[in-house]
């Protein structure tokens, strides 16, 4: 019963999404909804494809989203680890300075990092989107792993280093494999919402042909109507990727388990 | 086991990141070199789409490359600003809202055109569109091209009116008068709509009907009077509007605007003519062949039809000026508007494509079209428009729910403006 | 805690340097401009002191912002915990196909915002939306979700509810994942019942976790704007109006960068004295936490 809640609650306006991308404008908006669409029509699918090169769209945000992950979680994992391990001078000054970087606006720093990229020559790059990316993950990551660095015993380490492994041996063979589940876990998010940001995307990216998802789909609101048809349909498209994203993550999450369950 | 999985699909990763970036630069070096390719920053939508069509064209023509980049309303703005503030000179040309003209031309984002069109502009464009092109407004320079003709039309349910013997609306009282006796007796319809949402949408909706009552953004001497007679009576007859109109009105934008008028749930709105192919299309419409269209309605003073251009500007910034004067020429040329009038691309700015036997084909409303761009007024032209528009904008919408009296709310909202313009 | 060694530091240096890179520059900008009035347009600057600090601190709209924003970051933050906590305990009490289910709860933190919004607002819309088609349905009257000066606010927060919940079900599930199951072992031996191994086991273990996800939604509803931009525009009135609504309003649609990195700073002060409590405990964990040696 409660699951059946937990999916209905989840679910229905991703159902409404669906329906919707399958109705014309008339039936999006007659008096009494249908919860199936009378007359289906591809036509919305179509026009993301025929007139915003969707596919192409979608390539984009995959680049840039997972460049920036893989760049955030690699080096947050290591300022983390090194953050929740170790006493070295500045470090709270260190850490407050990158949660404010996270607490700031966005709106405050477009302007000093267009400045940036556009004197570093990155304007209309994705170089430029996976760095303004990063700004925004790698806090959010290296916040997020110190607590799970945090969980795990230092008593597991320090039996490797008696074994004679160096410190770097020790982070990547010993304690990595234990923070699965949380690595996996901020993977997710700093692809999520590289995956959905939209303000820098819009800004630093002029060629049509560089353009992300949700970029794209802001063409969908035009100057006088909202084309709900194609903006349904694109949402229902470009959930399609993240999810695979998700759902490769996910068996980490739970091997994690298994594995602290024989470790801890 | 695990490790090695690990470590298996990170290095899938980081082969798949390398492809991805290696895959994205050639396609950075577009073009060959000495080619010029001109960067257009234009409004999504259909206008961004015909313009598109148009710079293929542009293209066959005289193989000069356009890539037109379409974005919102609020974006369009933003991005034309910074590239120009930051001298980055991403765009060559940036279609501009026409409230938007004094604050681009006094902030020297623009390019002036005056010596690329020595003698002006031609006498087949409506004045009152060339006139919005110039700063000062009419008299000065010249530092865009009208591109799109757009001005407020009201419309108005034919067959409802001949159902109940009514007359098309003169003034804002028959359309209360009329919109009464509809939302009594017609079953699930209402007489009007507002398009209430806060900000820009309330003000463009209002600023016809305070018009019609005489009134006065700025007074000669550039003080604000939007707290007048006039500012009141109109708030008056807006209130009694709003009463008439759909529940939820309050925060409707013209999409709402465009579904109430479509599913036949209203009578009676201002809106902007561009999208009336659609209330004729059977895909998006249900009320096809019944909608007929007037000059917005006067009061005290004669109809006032609020004229809303996209003009196309060449930014200080600009590296390809000279190619980028002559898209815009190609745009203005009656070829082009005509062929992006077509497409439903937006209105002309020249008279002559009014009279075009397949345009009026076309658009039944080209006529009645013309007659309200000869007869409309501008908005306040004043480099703070943006900001008056939304401080404004946020009373009118207080007032309307209720938040604030009429009385209270428009003096608050003039100590604001004085405020923005001292 | 070990003292450093050489090779901590060669662990931070990478960060350090992205960080030294591309944020120490906006921060510094943000901080300076907000002592100047800037018309970004006209290229006009001038030192302007503490004015553009009075001038928000003594404008009225700032303070409804400021009202409007601290009930929607609590009520988001407080009901996407509660809610995020008891999915995460129920899908790890572990029953079939979890892996299926756990997906579908994470569906809608994956969608576009742009598309999440506009589908709400659909659904919400009074006239046409499934919402008050199901209303009268069950015979209740309709609702004014969007266009109520009552409910608009309220309407944004289910959105966020709604898309974020996910957010601390990941986090609270990956952190109930790695509490090792010999605890939970050996209080069953002991005979507990199912709630008070929650109230004395689960639940302190999951302290941190909490902490985080609590200290992360609070910074992350209070810079929610996509949602008033889309559905309500800020409005009816300014029932939505929040705080980072009225710096974009300043930022980009004035352009007086000036006065709106002067309200991006007091909203930075208050997200700091608001989440003061979960940094604590967060930067606290990991200065004397697992203090071994």
């Amino acid at each position: 019963m409660a699951l059946i809640l937990i999916i209905v609650w989840s679910l229905f306006p991703v159902y409404w999404m669906l329906n919707n991308s399958f109705k014309n404008r008339v039936e999006q908006f007659s008096a009494v909804p249908t919860f199936f669409p009378h007359e289906i029509t591809f036509e919305n699918y179509k026009e993301l494809f025929d007139n915003l090169g969707f596919g192409n769209v979608v390539a984009n945000s995959f680049t840039v989203s997972l460049t920036s992950t893989v760049i955030a979680i690699v080096i947050g994992s290591l300022a983390a680890y090194s953050l929740s391990r170790f006493r070295f001078k500045g470090k709270r000054m260190l850490m407050i300075w990158i949660l404010l970087t996270r607490i700031f606006p966005p709106v405050t720093f477009v302007i000093p990092l267009y400045n940036i990229m556009r004197n570093a020559g990155l304007l209309n790059t994705r170089t430029a989107l996976v760095l303004a990316y990063i700004v925004f993950n790698l806090p959010f990551a290296i916040w997020m792993l110190i607590n799970f660095f945090n969980e795990i015993p230092v008593e597991v380490e320090e039996s490797s280093m008696v074994d004679g492994a160096t410190l770097f041996q020790t982070f990547s063979r010993i304690v990595l494999p234990l923070v699965l589940p949380g690595l996996a876990a901020t993977a997710i998010f700093t692809f999520i919402m590289s995956w959905n940001e939209f303000m820098y995307a819009m800004i630093f990216i002029q060629s049509p042909n560089l353009a992300t998802v949700p970029v794209a789909l802001s063409g969908l609101i035009t100057e006088y109507l909202v084309l709900w048809g194609p903006m349904s349909a694109g949402g229902i498209l470009s959930v399609i990727p993240i999810l695979a994203f998700v759902v490769l993550m996910q068996d980490y999450l739970i091997k994690g388990l298994t594995l602290g369950a024989v470790k801890g | 086991m695990l490790r090695k999985k690990f470590s298996l699909s990170l290095l899938a990763m980081v082969v798949l990141m390398a492809l991805a970036v290696t895959g994205s630069i050639p396609g950075l070096a577009a073009g060959k070199p000495g080619e010029v390719t001109l960067t257009l920053a234009a409004r999504a939508g259909a206008m961004g789409d015909a313009l598109t069509e148009s710079a293929k064209r542009y293209e066959e023509i005289t193989g000069v490359k356009v890539q037109v980049v379409c974005m919102p309303y609020a974006e369009l703005k933003e991005t034309a600003v910074l590239d120009v503030r930051n001298n980055a000179g991403a765009y060559d040309l940036v279609m501009l809202d026409d409230p938007w003209m004094p604050e681009f031309s006094q902030g020297k984002l623009l390019t002036n055109l005056d010596e690329y069109f020595k003698d002006g502009l031609d006498d087949d464009f409506i004045e009152n569109c060339v006139a919005l092109c110039r700063d000062p407004y009419g008299k000065g320079s010249l530092f865009a091209v009208p591109a799109i003709g757009n001005v407020t039309m009201f419309y108005y349910r034919h067959d409802l009116l001949k159902k109940y013997n009514l007359s098309p609306p003169k003034t804002w009282d028959d359309v209360i008068k009329i919109a009464e006796i509809i939302t009594r007796d017609e079953p699930d319809t209402y007489g009007y709509v507002v398009r209430g949402q806060r900000g820009n949408p309330i003000v463009a909706d209002y600023l016809p009907v305070f018009w019609a009552y005489g009134g006065e953004v700025l007074d000669e001497n550039m003080k604000p009077a939007v707290n007048s007679e006039a500012g009141v009576k109109a708030m008056e007859t807006y209130l009694k509007l709003k009463e008439l109109s759909p529940k939820g009105c309050e925060t409707f934008d013209s999409d709402q605007i465009a579904t109430a008028l479509t599913q036949g749930q209203i009578a009676m709105t201002i809106a902007w003519p561009s999208w009336v192919s659609q209330v004729d299309n059977p895909q998006s419409s249900k009320v096809v062949g019944k909608i007929e269209f007037l000059a917005v309605p006067g009061q005290t003073k004669d109809s006032a039809a609020m004229i809303g251009n996209w003009l196309l500007g060449i930014p200080k910034t600009s590296r390809n000026k000279d190619q980028a004067v002559e898209f815009a020429k190609w745009v203005i040329s009656p070829e082009a508007q005509k062929e992006m009038a077509l497409m439903g691309g937006g209105a002309p700015t020249r008279k002559s494509l009014y009279n075009d036997p397949d345009l009026t084909a076309k658009y039944r409303h080209y006529p009645a079209q013309l007659s309200a761009l000869e007869h409309s007024v501008a908005r306040p032209r004043t480099p703070y428009w943006s900001q008056i528009e939304d401080v404004w904008g946020l009373y009118l919408s207080q007032i309307l729910v209720g938040q604030i009296g009429i009385r209270e709310g428009l003096d608050k909202a003039n100590k604001e403006i004085e405020k923005i313009l001292r | 805690m070990r003292k450093a060694e050489k090779l901590t530091y060669l662990f931070v240096v990478p960060a350090v340097v992205v960080f030294a890179l591309l944020t120490v520059y906006p921060l510094i900008y943000a901080i300076v401009t907000s002592f100047y009035k800037i018309d970004f347009i006209r290229a006009k600057t001038t030192f302007y002191g503490i004015q553009n600090y009075v001038g928000i601190l003594t404008d009225e709209t700032f303070w409804v912002a400021v009202k409007n924003t601290l009930s929607f970051v609590v009520l988001a933050v407080v009901f996407e915990t509660l809610l995020g906590t008891v999915f995460a305990l129920f899908f790890n009490s572990g029953f079939r196909f979890t892996k299926l289910y756990r997906t579908i709860v994470l569906v809608p933190m994956l969608l576009p915002p742009i598309t999440v919004a506009l589908t709400w607002k659909m659904m919400y819309d009074y006239n046409f939306g499934i919402f008050n088609f199901l209303l009268k349905t069950l015979g209740l009257s309709p609702v004014e979700w969007l266009s109520s000066t009552n409910w608009a606010l309220l309407s944004v927060v289910l959105t966020d509810i709604w898309q974020w919940t996910p957010f601390v079900f990941l986090v609270v599930l990956a952190s109930l994942q790695s509490i090792p199951l010999e605890i939970y072992e050996s209080a069953q031996v002991e005979g507990a019942s199912y709630v008070e191994t929650l109230r004395y086991i689960t639940l302190p273990l999951l302290r941190p976790a909490l902490a985080l996800a609590l200290l992360l939604r609070t910074i992350d509803t209070f810079r929610v704007f996509d949602k008033m931009y889309t559905l309500t525009g800020g409005g009816p009135g300014n029932a939505t109006e929040t705080i980072i609504f009225y710096i974009y309003r300043y930022g980009f649609r004035y352009f007086q960068t000036g006065y709106a990195a002067a309200a991006s700073i007091i909203m930075v002060i208050m997200v700091l004295v608001f989440s003061i409590p979960y940094i604590k405990q967060v930067v606290g964990a990991a200065d004397f936490g697992r203090n071994t040696n």
